[in-house]
């Protein structure tokens, strides 16, 4: 008999509870005696993500420019309108009801429309053009993942989700600290710093299966801003 | 004069047994092994997720980066003060703030230290060690870091910051976990399946299928969706694009299919997913959408945090079944171990080495030897070791496995 190790040629099942036997039947749960208040607190916890996850009705429902009817000149009609009707009331009576002090302070806010309702059909880059205190001009190009690597893009794609916002007109208000940073970023020699930033956005459309596709992105310059030179030099320095 | 009723109002019997049924589903004991399970992926999903960011900390959460404080307080302004009851206003006299222990840190090495903290926490929830406390901060700090910063927010965070809640709200250390090694090895634990209840693994099977459904619901808003030609815009952006991508997968056939199949996939996965007999079908159809998802556009972690969920639907006990037999299917891999005649098999340490077996290819039985030579016990020590997936972890650190296992087993003693 070896005193080492020896392959098993018989395995010998070591002692365990018959629920955890291979092969036994999936278990099946026990009654148990959990507080009132538990449950209660779980009911509620299910029904508050559920009122914040249920999807917005169409926009015209929300600011008032289409009223909600129910409509009954055919099925498809009738099913269209009492789920619109559902969602207005969800957006209107229940988000704004007191679930909101449960959702939103403690993270469990939540709403999922992943590639919808319409997936994007615009490419977005960035880039922006840089004037030093001399004079030049250089071009600084905002992280793009088509151009990164396979290993680069796990770790930037967050400045793509970023630029998602920051190009848009709805998110203007980040675009003074977005020219700011541009000049931290492509400021190299302190003597020679970056006084104005031009943000330009360029866009390619994907048009549906079976149309030409063009290859030319589109280009707008959206924002010029005129350095901090006090925030840069401060920047520049490290300072908080 | 009317006659008053008396006697107790009766329910009918199906109304009970429904009742009874629903709560026995929410509220029954069930092993932590899944729940245990769900904070590792999870844990994991976390930590990686924190690395990912930490290269580009300065970009994103410090004064001089893209998105200083003012910006991401405009992002996400307090909280109203009054809320709306059907018709009715209220107000209250004071204002509800979010979780957001980052909120007036403008200094960026303490945010810095703060963050590296979470990393820690991070790594100790993973493991499964000091749970309790370490699983609570880091929720706490998923959330501060997320309230910090909601511009650079994805579906995937979100996955992430609810994992995280869930694992700090459910029993997560009591299986799988480095708490319950100790505690085996110290006798403070006994060994076998530990029973929690099971109300937070639903509670998550739950916010899964909720996900699934309300994006379900929001693409049939969408006419791409509903006219089939959906799939085709995000495959042909390049900002998205991850591996090659085989041509017949981007052919005008494939379109269609790709579109209502994921309708299809994401509907199961919101509803049927819950009657066992579909789970197994349902599950795998999400993993194979997952996992194209995965290959063909850069969308990290998003994949993985989701697929982690769908333990979620399984009880302990199934995976641990699920364990046993991918073990007994390793035939080659299983071995007996043979202890020397005075090593106690029924002791704490014994326990804490059964318990990192996970897949149960090790039996332990006494031989007639009084002690193993140095090369045996070297030789026992690996093979144990590279069977253990449950001790790979810590079995790195130098000594500490060989100084286990001699203790557990008084392998070769002083040897």
């Amino acid at each position: 008999m070896s005193r080492t190790v020896t392959p098993a040629k018989k395995r010998q099942m070591k002692s365990q509870s018959a629920a955890s036997a291979p092969g036994a039947k999936p278990e099946q749960p026990e009654p148990t005696r959990v507080s009132p208040w538990v449950k209660l607190f779980v009911a509620f916890h299910i029904l508050a993500i559920t009122i914040w996850a249920i999807p917005n009705p169409p926009e015209g429902y929300l600011n008032g420019r289409i009223p909600w009817k129910v409509q009954t000149d055919s099925i498809p009609h009738l099913a269209q309108s009492l789920n619109d009707g559902f969602r207005l009331l969800n957006a209107t009576k229940l988000k704004p009801s007191f679930v909101k002090y449960y959702d939103m302070p403690t993270g469990l806010w939540q709403y999922w429309d992943m590639f919808a309702p319409n997936p994007a059909n615009i490419d977005y880059y960035g880039d922006a053009e840089v004037t030093y205190q001399d004079g030049t001009k250089r071009i600084w190009t905002y992280p793009r993942m088509y151009t990164s690597g396979i290993f680069q893009k796990y770790f930037t794609e967050r400045f793509r989700k970023y630029y998602e916002r920051a190009n848009s007109d709805g998110y203007s208000y980040v675009w003074p600290a977005f020219a700011q940073r541009v000049a931290l970023l492509s400021t190299s020699d302190p003597k020679n710093p970056a006084v104005e930033v031009r943000l330009r956005r360029h866009w390619l459309e994907i048009v549906p299966p079976g149309k030409p596709q063009s290859t030319e992105y589109n280009s707008h310059e959206y924002f010029t801003y005129p350095v901090d030179e006090v925030k840069l030099h401060h920047d520049l320095q490290g300072e908080e | 004069m009317a006659a008053i009723p008396t006697g107790r109002l009766k329910v009918p019997g199906w109304i009970s047994d429904t009742w009874r049924d629903i709560d026995r589903y929410w509220f029954a004991t069930t092993t932590a092994t899944t729940i245990g399970v769900f904070r590792i992926l999870l844990g994991f999903a976390n930590l990686a997720n924190l690395l990912l960011i930490l290269p580009f900390f300065d970009a994103w959460y410090s004064e001089r980066g893209f998105t200083p404080l003012a910006q991401t307080d405009r992002a996400s302004p307090p909280i109203a003060r009054d809320f709306f009851f059907f018709n009715y206003r209220f107000e209250l006299p004071f204002s509800v703030p979010r979780i957001d222990v980052f909120s007036d840190i403008s200094n960026s090495n303490l945010f810095l230290a703060i963050y590296i903290t979470l990393i820690v926490l991070a790594l100790l929830t993973t493991l499964g060690l000091w749970t309790r406390v370490s699983s609570i901060l880091l929720a706490i700090g998923i959330v501060s870091l997320q309230h910090r910063n909601t511009l650079i927010l994805h579906g995937g965070d979100s996955v992430m910051r609810l994992g995280a809640i869930y694992i700090a709200i459910a029993p997560s250390g009591k299986a799988c976990s480095l708490d319950r090694l100790i505690g085996l090895w110290k006798g403070r634990l006994k060994p076998g399946p530990v029973n929690v209840s099971v109300w937070p693994q639903r509670v998550i099977a739950f916010n899964l299928a909720l996900i699934y459904f309300t994006t379900w619901w929001v693409k049939m808003d969408g006419d791409r969706w509903r006219g089939g030609s959906a799939s085709w815009f995000p495959a042909h952006l390049n900002e998205f694009h991850r591996f090659w991508v085989p041509p017949f997968m981007l052919a005008h056939w494939m379109v269609p299919v790709l579109t209502y199949g994921t309708l299809a996939t994401e509907l199961a996965l919101g509803t049927i997913v819950f009657w066992r007999p579909a789970r197994k079908w349902v599950l795998l159809a999400g993993l194979l959408m997952h996992a194209w998802i995965e290959y063909s556009m850069n969308i990290p972690l998003f994949a993985f945090g989701m697929c982690s969920y769908y333990v979620a639907f399984y009880e302990g006990a199934e995976v641990t079944a699920w364990a046993k037999r991918v073990g007994q299917r390793l035939k080659r891999l299983q071995l007996v171990v043979l202890v020397p005649q005075r090593s106690p098999l029924e002791s704490g340490p014994v326990f804490a080495i059964q318990a990192v077996d996970t897949f149960d290819l090790i039996t332990y039985e006494r031989s007639d030897v009084e002690k193993l030579d140095c090369g045996e016990v070297r030789n026992t020590e690996r093979a144990v070791w590279t069977r253990s997936p449950g001790a790979w972890l810590f079995g790195f650190v130098p000594g500490l496995w060989r100084r286990m296992m001699d203790r557990a087993f008084k392998l070769g003693a002083s040897a």
